[in-house]
């Protein structure tokens, strides 16, 4: 076809233009159609039987040249025969540009013969072999691909098996590879001289899949067309990654979360994103944290230090899912659910040690010069505060300890006790924090008050010197347990001076002193010198009594003072048996008995000269917990006989079940059902409500 | 021998001054503890006392007497209210 013709090409044209005249053009275009079609198979049954031979390579060059050849001979024809193709074919229905019958005919070859089959084939092994990284003939590649294109082919006939050869092409190669996933080496222990070859870890394994798709996604800018795109890389994907999910979980997510490998996670977690399989992640997610939490929570001996523990992972899981995981919605919900699950695992212990931990950062200013500073801190301990149940308790712990840091003086900086009272109202609402932030109020109130007092009439007759006071609005504090104690002279009238000066101001009110909570400052001779010392009011008013007489029996000092046995003990233990007696004891012994006498001991050294004498703890701490949570318990069961009154007023009468569901989420802490029942009938017993008669589990309400 | 006191702090409650357990005779609520209105007891729920010597919540009484029927007079004796100095 391609050898020279004996007449010039524009003689030709000529004549095929003077026969279409001639009304000839049917003819000529039905004998071109059939000299096409005669070459084109005997070149491709040429080709073809070389083909059986399987030698590949020979038989995709050929098939190449032939096209390339047969393309451009095509376009030859196309101009001799313009004329045709302007006038029989536009005039005539139904047939195809000549351009289009030329194609038509290799099409209609291809598809009649099985040589459509063998060079699929063909393709499909270069394609393999440039997969194996092996040499594969890409020109050929390139221009067989496009003759697919032309034809027709490439959708209908190539997409199918070419996906399928992917499929296969990937599934054993995962097979083979997650068949031998090797452990996650950590850094501690020794790396092996070298792995096996085509043993990977996950992390590894997963790099792989991320090549794999990079390099499928260039073929099909080299050679495919651009719409085969999402189809080859989601068969890839799923080959590689989806099927494998379970096992690639499984193997290695544990350790991945536990070396912080952070962009290996991030790969997981796109790739299954890819593949739909974000709800395994969320489960082995939620596995891991809740396996973790559950460790420190189980620990038998908790204390504080589970509290910057349970920041330290919060901080730890929070930066995988921000840096791995996207901040993904359904993971941080999953995180979120299983934290709030195990925090709350031993009832009201959190909010024990979370005050306390809160306690001990407000008394120290190291935190605030920290590196992020102890606002960051609060936020974090906010963010943990969020997942605790039962925050009645957890203000009930707070208020003792702030309590105890305001009268104490131990608060390191004010201005952070209202920011966290503030962090703590935008969790909980302005009711939440009423009552800690009256506490701040009275404490800044009780400074005014004593300055103003200072400068007043009442202040200047009782030589107020060194005089303080702190005046607690009751129903914002814990409730302290009044102690009958008979303060020296001096401060007695100083007090009352105090007292007439408060009541001009303050019309209507009771003050009620609390000598267990003060403090004083006492200056004291010793033959070493002059010391201060920092007592508690209850030492400091037994140590006073020695200003008259140097010597006096336990039973003197409790008719002079009014305290009990436990407390006078106790307060005597601290200051002539702990580590700086200032008293002698007769005889010596570790414990105070009511026949001991006691005398000052001028023979008192200390290095120091301000000296704190540390009270004797008793079991106090295990007691206020216990009171904290008996007051929480009455607390609670009010709110309930409320809420079941409100819901019953409401609804006039109501059948168990449904009170019991409409209590539960009325309520804001964990009760039994139980409990409930037993409210219910004490609610009865009072006369609110009563049983149906004739429906016993019907309750109605009653006005 | 030389004691001398240098500072001297002293911690003190206040609570209304009115009979423990008394109730408003109003809402019938401890008056240590607030009006029926509020959540929090102290100087936000103040009481208030009348010349006849009867105590109320504040806002239970500015409540009754802003009812028409209260006629201006103490819900306990009928005396009309007048505001304690």
């Amino acid at each position: 076809m391609s050898r020279p013709t004996p007449q010039g090409l524009e003689e030709l044209y000529r004549d095929c233009e003077g026969l279409c005249l001639h009304k000839y053009g049917s003819d000529i275009y039905a004998m071109v159609q059939a000299e096409l079609e005669s070459y084109t198979r005997q070149r491709l049954s040429d080709i073809s039987r070389q083909h059986d031979d399987l030698v590949g390579g020979s038989v995709l060059v050929q098939t190449e040249q032939f096209w390339q050849g047969y393309v451009q001979q095509l376009a030859m024809i196309k101009c001799i025969f313009l004329y045709l193709d302007r006038t029989y074919v536009l005039q005539t229905a139904n047939v195809a540009s000549i351009w289009s019958m030329g194609l038509a005919v290799v099409r209609q070859c291809l598809v009649d013969t099985d040589m459509k089959t063998k060079l699929v084939r063909l393709i499909l092994g270069e394609v393999t072999k440039e997969r194996d990284a092996r040499p594969a003939n890409h020109p050929a590649l390139v221009s067989l691909v496009q003759m697919l294109v032309d034809l027709d082919l490439f959708a209908q006939f190539f997409m199918p098996s070419f996906i399928d050869a992917t499929r296969d092409y990937f599934s054993k190669e995962s097979r083979r590879l997650i068949g031998s996933l090797a452990a996650i080496q950590t850094e501690a222990e020794p790396v092996p001289a070298a792995q096996p070859a085509g043993v990977m870890t996950v992390p590894q394994y997963l790099a792989h899949v991320k090549r794999r798709l990079e390099e499928e996604t260039q073929r099909v800018a080299r050679y495919l067309i651009p719409s085969s795109k999402t189809v080859l890389l989601s068969a890839t994907v799923s080959e590689l990654v989806e099927r494998h999910t379970e096992r690639l979980l499984s193997t290695s997510f544990e350790a991945m979360v536990d070396a912080h490998m952070v962009s290996d996670l991030a790969n997981l977690y796109s790739l299954l994103l890819s593949v739909n399989q974000l709800g395994a992640l969320k489960r082995y997610w939620g596995l891991y944290v809740k396996k973790i939490g559950l460790q420190l929570m189980q620990a038998p001996d908790l204390d504080t230090s589970l509290v910057s523990d349970m920041l330290a992972l919060k901080r730890r899981l929070d930066s995988i899912l921000q840096g791995a995981f996207q901040s993904n919605g359904v993971l941080a919900h999953a995180q979120r659910d299983v934290f709030e699950e195990f925090i709350n695992s031993r009832r009201g212990k959190i909010a024990q040690l979370m005050t306390k931990y809160i306690d001990q950062c407000m008394r120290s200013s190291e935190q605030a010069a920290s590196e992020e500073g102890i606002d960051g801190l609060l936020d974090r301990i906010i963010a943990l505060f969020r997942y605790v149940h039962g925050k009645d308790l957890f203000e009930a712990y707070y208020r003792r300890d702030l309590a105890k840091r305001l009268i104490n003086d131990k608060s390191a900086s004010i201005d952070t006790e209202w920011s966290m009272l503030q962090k703590m109202r935008m969790e909980c609402g302005s009711g939440y924090t009423k009552r800690l932030e009256g506490m701040l109020r009275d404490m800044a109130d009780s400074g005014d008050l004593v300055k103003k007092f200072a400068s007043s009439q009442q202040g200047r007759e009782a030589n107020t010197v060194g005089f303080h006071a702190v005046i607690l609005t009751q129903a914002f504090w814990p409730t302290y347990e009044p102690l009958p104690l008979v303060i020296p002279r001096e401060a007695e009238r100083m007090q009352e001076q105090f007292v007439q000066f408060y009541n001009e101001k303050h019309n209507g009110r009771n003050l009620q002193w609390q000598p267990n909570l003060g403090t004083c400052l006492l200056k004291v001779e010793f033959d070493e010198g002059p010391k201060e010392l920092t007592l508690t009011l209850i030492q400091a008013t037994v140590l006073l009594l020695f200003s008259d007489c140097r010597e006096l029996s336990y039973a003197q000092i409790q008719a002079n003072t009014g305290l009990e046995d436990v407390e006078l003990k106790r307060t005597l233990q601290s200051l002539a048996c702990g580590k700086h007696r200032v008293l002698t004891k007769e005889p010596k012994s570790r414990e105070v008995a009511e026949t001991d006498s006691f005398a000052f001991n001028a023979a008192f050294k200390s290095p120091q000269v301000r000296v704190k004498i540390g009270q004797i703890l008793l079991k106090e701490a295990e007691k206020e917990t216990k009171e904290v949570e008996e007051h929480i318990q009455l607390d609670r069961m009010y709110r309930v006989d409320a809420a079941i009154m409100r819901i019953l007023k409401a609804r006039k009468q109501l059948e168990h079940t449904a009170l019991m569901t409409e209590l539960l989420g009325q309520l804001k802490f964990a009760i039994s059902l139980a409990e409930v029942k037993e409210r219910i009938d004490t609610l009865i017993e009072r006369d609110y409500m009563k049983r149906d008669d004739a429906n016993p589990s019907l309750y109605l309400y009653l006005a | 021998m030389k004691l001398t006191i240098t500072d001297w702090w002293s911690v003190a409650g206040w609570k209304w001054d009115v009979p423990d357990d008394d109730v408003c005779g109003i809402c019938r609520a401890p008056f240590d503890a607030c009006c029926p209105q509020c959540k929090i007891p102290g100087d936000d729920c103040p009481l208030i006392w009348g010349e006849c010597t009867h105590v109320f919540h504040m806002h239970c009484l500015l409540k009754w007497l802003e009812a028409e029927s209260s006629q201006q007079q103490c819900p306990m004796d009928r005396r009309v209210w007048v505001t304690a100095s």
